[in-house]
């Protein structure tokens, strides 16, 4: 007799458990999205998307941290229904985790970083076409877009020089680099930090650049010598930033936007650009193919897209200047130095010879 | 005590050659009846029996698949093909010179890394144990430091100290850095921060020894007239000789895998473990990585082995286990006793500022440039990093008592029990702690990125042995259920695979009238598999004598709730996270949503891990189970968890959680291990007999007998699993994911992107979290935690 009653509990249970599950069959929140359901209009008066959004979205963030995370921070305060996970990874360790999760995608979106990346992982299969209406924003579409839609542009940044002025009163000799060919002065030895193209968009640009202004066989040369300066290939690109802030290195090669939130910060530098033109670097954001939250992935994709978002760097220390119309740039000078005529096609598809090649044999340490 | 333990090893000693003898060629056919005979005889006792499958299923899963993984992968193409291309480099005029040249660094740091802190460990310890150094714990706490400290730790105070802009180099000695002046970066720096980091462990191997060395002997020297230097020479020094070698080796193997420092601090020098990382993570070459790892795995290997079978043989020191009793020996000579204190405060006198830079540093605007007191470097911490604080602690904690209760289980079985592979086991459980951390990383994302059905069905086949066993004394009817329940569980299993799983499944022939299944969704799926379990739940009340009927019933229920509520839970989780992320300011939101993560997290374990489970309970439901219904009802329990193991994409982990967990148990495992294992063979047998000759089954004996005298050392391996979980970065760099952000990772992130400061209140957290932990732990444990903390770090 006493069994009856936690049977009998147990029995309540279990059919209440299967009347809540029967009753709400659309509810359970890790089958597929409802596709239907939440493209359908809606009477409320807000705008359908917005409203239904529920779930997470996993995103590959190559930018700084803080922008990273500040964004992230926007981005559930417009959908709070939405947990947006984030990874910072650079640019190159992106691409390997996307290669190698191919056939089980981790993330949902890759938003930032250089766009020869993004011409590479397209290369591979790993982004997913869209077709965003925000795309008519695009101040530059012949350069910012991927004619199939599979990557677009999201920010400009110029490179620069940034130089530690301790080091500059200290040496009154010496001034801050002002062309490429300062780089090689004998002052300079060990005192360059740059990242490793291997790891970091940044220094492949630095790199490709000196390639196309010099012609790849004087340009190798070039890197040669460059490399005998060089007192540290860090990983990731804005590193340097803080390297030569603290006084570790004079030198740094960094995109100048980077340099310029190391000033804000209160780190002693001066930037400078080379005289006869700079590399510069698009920022790209990109679907992943096989996103598992392809729906929230689309929203803040058009969401970045739009000129107010792009606005928001400076509230998280991130300069870089936006692409789309009706967005204030917050440092324009950055951009109003010479720029070469950079050619992202031919970085992006000789990407993995030209870094195998620095790799092997110009990032061997001095001596 | 000491007859005991010999006892222990002579039989140890007799099972190994047994073994061997088993395992020659003339008497394979035997060898291989009688063990098939023993996997039947271990049957009858289910408790061990599970233990052993448990165990070697988690081995098989969590270590040797993802080695195997690696090693295989070296030698393969992305696409598939056999190749040699990247040890051919090691030949080629092209790369010969820089490969040659990273293996060369690489053995130098290892070999004069170990020389150093095996050097500085025998130091600190003659100081403690033979020449009365006053304040005896503190020495001992602060030698201890480092090791439960992140692992970059020491590297980063060493550039806010000693580097080119460090407070030392250039504000003290006014030096100033230009070519050919040498700084801090580099295999120096390398090398002096790895002595720093792991000499603890090789103190505390060595005053393991010294206090166990029996005083008698030397006095017995100094009898017969020997001078003390001359005691030293050929009778102390020799006794330490197997620790020091011990000590000496594992300081190798420690300073080759370590990845922290010569990321921060190598300059231009790469050892292996970055150009492996780089491989990895900049080239994205997994098969590069996986050549690398290769190399770097087999002096680790030779290491291990060595150690393992050459060094611990030679121990000339009966291990009580215990410090011998009776007066200690002390140096009376001051000049020596003095110069020994005198060094041994120095060092720590450098780790003490090594630790007070980190947090100054920490509380500084700006290093050596603004140095106003500043404490918004711990509010970014806790306003970016509070979700890799909060995740890797849950994840360090879940995976804590996981490490500790395998270790247990499997230092049991080692210790008492004999069954066949039982050496393979206690090589294996230590084999995935001694390996770099880079390597198993590597190996779990290549084994566990697309299911890995091999493993799955062959953990299946095991645990489903064990299910039918209880089924029929009549093989032909245990083969039935098998067949059939297995048929009838990869039907339901098929329901779930999408089209591609459905092509890249192997069994595609076997199964190949199935293919007009539809695929189902998850909720529909799982609410079948539920219904299933809770007809057998109703079903049981009717079959099942009245004597188990009742808990037959609750615990199909419980299995038919659970399965359930990784769907349900999300009704409560998911508004939780919700509400949470509405809250608003800094702190709070990260704080609830976290919370609803790990609610989910404990109630959706993997599949597959759940339909193992399941398929041992339901072993036991089976044994309880009337017999006239038995077969059909072990039939439909047997299909559930086939179909549950096989559901989806089994054991495709990547990304999740489980894999971080897998990867943080597995290599605090030797240690948990070993710690049992030292305790357990202080036990004498006799008492657990006593137990089982009183009519106590082994899992009685083991939980109402053994594991409480186990406990204390049970533990001290609780506390060391928590704090290898919490420093550990080279197995988890490569298994983030964006859910799940760890700790050690971000601050290595940080170091780059917001500066040494930042990264340096980082580790302050991290180092506090340890310390609350070790101290929460302490607390609960009692004093029973200082003595053992040597024999768990020591044994590991």
């Amino acid at each position: 007799m006493k069994l009856r009653v936690p049977i009998l509990v147990m029995a309540l249970a279990i059919g209440l458990m299967i009347f809540a599950a029967c009753a709400t069959p659309t509810a359970a929140p890790t089958s597929s999205p409802p596709t239907a359901a939440a493209t359908q209009p809606t009477a409320a008066p807000q705008p359908p998307a917005a409203a239904e959004l529920k779930g997470e979205l996993n995103m590959l963030c190559t930018p700084q941290q803080e922008w990273c995370d500040g964004m992230k921070k926007e981005f559930e305060a417009k959908h709070p229904g939405v947990t947006v996970n984030f990874v910072r990874l650079s640019s190159g360790e992106g691409l390997a985790r996307l290669r190698s999760e191919k056939e089980n995608p981790q993330f949902d979106i890759w938003w930032g970083g250089p766009i020869d990346s993004f011409i590479a992982a397209k290369g591979d299969g790993l982004l997913e076409a869209y077709q965003s209406p925000n795309y008519a924003n695009i101040i530059n579409p012949k350069l910012m877009l991927d004619p199939d839609g599979n990557w677009v542009g999201i920010y400009v940044g110029s490179l620069g020089f940034g130089t530690n002025t301790e080091f500059l009163k200290n040496n009154p000799n010496v001034q801050a680099p002002t062309s490429m060919d300062d780089l090689l002065k004998p002052e300079f030895k060990g005192q360059i930090y740059m990242a490793h193209p291997a790891t970091s968009g940044t220094a492949y640009t630095f790199v490709c650049t000196i390639l196309q202004q010099k012609g790849e066989e004087a340009g190798w040369e070039y890197l040669k010598k460059f490399a005998q300066n060089v007192a540290q290939f860090t990983k990731s690109g804005a590193a340097p930033v803080q390297s030569v802030g603290q006084g570790e290195g004079a030198l740094g090669i960094v995109f100048s936007h980077d340099i310029v939130a190391g000033i804000e910060k209160g780190l002693p530098l001066e930037l400078s650009f080379p005289a006869e033109g700079t590399g510069y670097e698009i920022g790209g954001m990109g679907l992943i193919k096989g996103a598992k939250n392809m729906e929230n992935a689309k929203a803040w994709f058009d969401w970045a897209l739009e000129p107010s978002t792009q606005e928001l760097g400076p509230k998280y220390n991130a300069f870089q200047a936006p692409t789309v119309k009706g967005a204030n740039p917050s440092r324009p000078e950055l951009l109003k130095v010479k720029l070469i005529d950079y050619d992202f096609e031919y970085c992006g598809s000789n990407k993995k010879a030209f870094v195998d090649k620095f790799t092997n044999e110009i990032a061997k340490p001095p001596q | 005590m000491d007859n005991e333990c010999a006892r222990v090893r002579a039989h140890t000693l007799i099972m190994d050659t047994s073994l061997s003898l088993a395992q020659t060629p003339t008497s394979w056919r035997g060898s291989l009846v009688r063990r098939i005979r023993e996997f039947r005889l271990l049957a009858r006792d289910p408790a061990l029996f599970v233990g052993v499958l448990v165990a070697g299923a988690f081995i098989l899963a969590f270590i040797l698949l993802p080695l195997v993984r690696v090693i295989t992968q070296g030698f393969f193409t992305p696409a598939g093909e056999f190749s040699l291309q990247y040890f051919a480099r090691y030949f080629e005029p092209g790369y010969a010179r820089v490969y040659w040249e990273i293996l060369g660094w690489t053995l130098q740091m290892g070999v004069l890394t170990a020389l150093g802190s095996t050097t500085l460990g025998f130091i600190f310890a003659y100081t403690v144990v033979r020449c009365n150094i006053p304040f005896k714990g503190l020495v001992h706490a602060l030698a201890l430091l480092p090791t439960i400290s992140p692992p970059f730790a020491i590297a980063l105070s060493a550039i806010l100290l000693f580097g080119r802009a460090g407070l030392v180099t250039r504000d003290i000695l006014r030096m100033r850095f230009g070519p050919g002046i040498n700084d801090i970066y580099g295999l120096d720096g390398i090398i002096f921060c790895q002595i720093i980091t792991f000499f603890a462990i090789a103190y505390l191997i060595l005053r393991g020894l010294l206090e166990r060395i029996d005083p008698s002997m030397e006095e017995a020297a100094l009898s017969l007239g020997a001078s003390k230097w001359r005691i030293f020479r050929t009778v102390t020094l020799p006794l330490l000789t197997p620790g020091i070698a011990a000590a000496f080796l594992l300081m190798f193997v420690e300073s080759l895998a370590d990845l922290g420092n010569p990321i921060l601090i190598g300059g231009n020098i790469t050892v292996l473990s970055t150009q492996i990382w780089i491989a990895i993570s900049g080239e994205h070459d997994l098969q590069k990585g996986a050549a690398l790892s290769l190399v770097l795995l087999l002096p680790t290997l030779t290491v291990f082995i060595l150690q393992r079978y050459w060094v611990s043989r030679r121990s000339y020191i009966a291990v009580t286990g215990k410090p011998t009793s009776g007066a200690a020996t002390f140096v009376k000579e001051p000049i020596v006793r003095w110069t020994f204190i005198a060094f041994t405060t120095l060092v720590l006198l450098l780790i003490i500022a090594l630790y007070i830079t980190i947090f100054v540093g920490s509380i500084t605007k700006l290093w050596g440039i603004n140095n106003t007191l500043d404490l918004t470097h711990y509010e970014a911490v806790f306003k970016r990093g509070l979700e890799a604080i909060l995740s890797t602690t849950f994840l360090s904690a879940l995976a804590t008592p996981l490490a500790g209760v395998a270790g247990v289980v499997i230092a049991f079985l080692v210790v008492r029990k004999t069954f066949s592979g039982k050496e393979a086991v206690d090589f294996m459980s230590n084999l995935g702690g001694a390996v770099p951390g880079t390597i198993l990383g590597i190996g779990y994302i290549l084994a566990f990125i697309r299911a890995p059905m091999f493993v799955v069905a062959i953990i299946y086949a095991a645990l489903a042995f064990f299910f039918i066993s209880a089924v029929s004394p009549k093989a032909s009817l245990r083969w039935l259920v098998f067949g059939v329940g297995s048929f009838l569980g990869i039907a339901m299993a098929w329901l779930s695979y999408d089209a591609k799983m459905r092509d890249s499944v192997a069994w595609n022939y076997l199964s190949g009238g199935l293919t007009w299944l539809p695929t189902l969704q998850q909720t529909q799926w799982l609410f079948i598999a539920a219904g299933i379990l809770s007809a057998l739940a109703l079903a049981s009340l009717v079959f099942v004598e009245d004597k188990a009927k009742r808990r037959v019933f609750i615990l199909l229920c419980f299995m038919a709730l659970y399965l359930l509520s990784r769907e349900l839970i999300l009704f409560i989780t998911d508004p939780l996270a919700i509400w949470g992320r509405r809250m608003g300011g800094s702190y709070l939101p990260a704080v609830i949503t976290s919370i609803a993560a790990w609610i989910n997290l404990v109630f959706q374990p993997p599949l597959a891990v759940l339909g193992f489970t399941y398929t041992v309970l339901g072993g036991f439901i089976v044994g309880m189970w009337g017999a006239r219904t038995r077969v059909a009802a072990a039939i439909f329990l047997l299909a559930v968890c086939c179909a549950l193991t096989f559901y989806g994409e089994p054991l495709a982990l990547v990304g999740s959680a489980y894999i971080v967990v897998a990867a943080y148990t597995v290599r605090s495992l030797p240690a948990t291990v070993r710690a049992s294992i030292a305790s357990l063979q202080q036990i004498d047998p006799a008492i657990e007999e006593a137990s089982t000759s009183l009519g106590g089954d082994a899992q009685h004996t083991f939980r109402r007998v053994t594991l409480p005298l186990i406990l204390p050392a049970f533990i001290a391996g609780l506390i060391f699993s928590f704090t290898r979980h919490m420093t550990s970065l080279s197995a988890i760099i490569f298994l983030t994911s964006p859910k799940w952000p760890i700790l050690t990772a971000l601050i290595l992130s940080e170091v780059e992107q917001g500066g040494l400061s930042l990264a340096a209140a980082y580790s302050v957290v991290l180092i506090a979290i340890v310390l609350t932990a070790i101290g929460l732990l302490y607390f609960w444990a009692g004093r029973t935690f200082r003595a053992n903390w040597e024999t768990t770090l020591g044994g590991g």
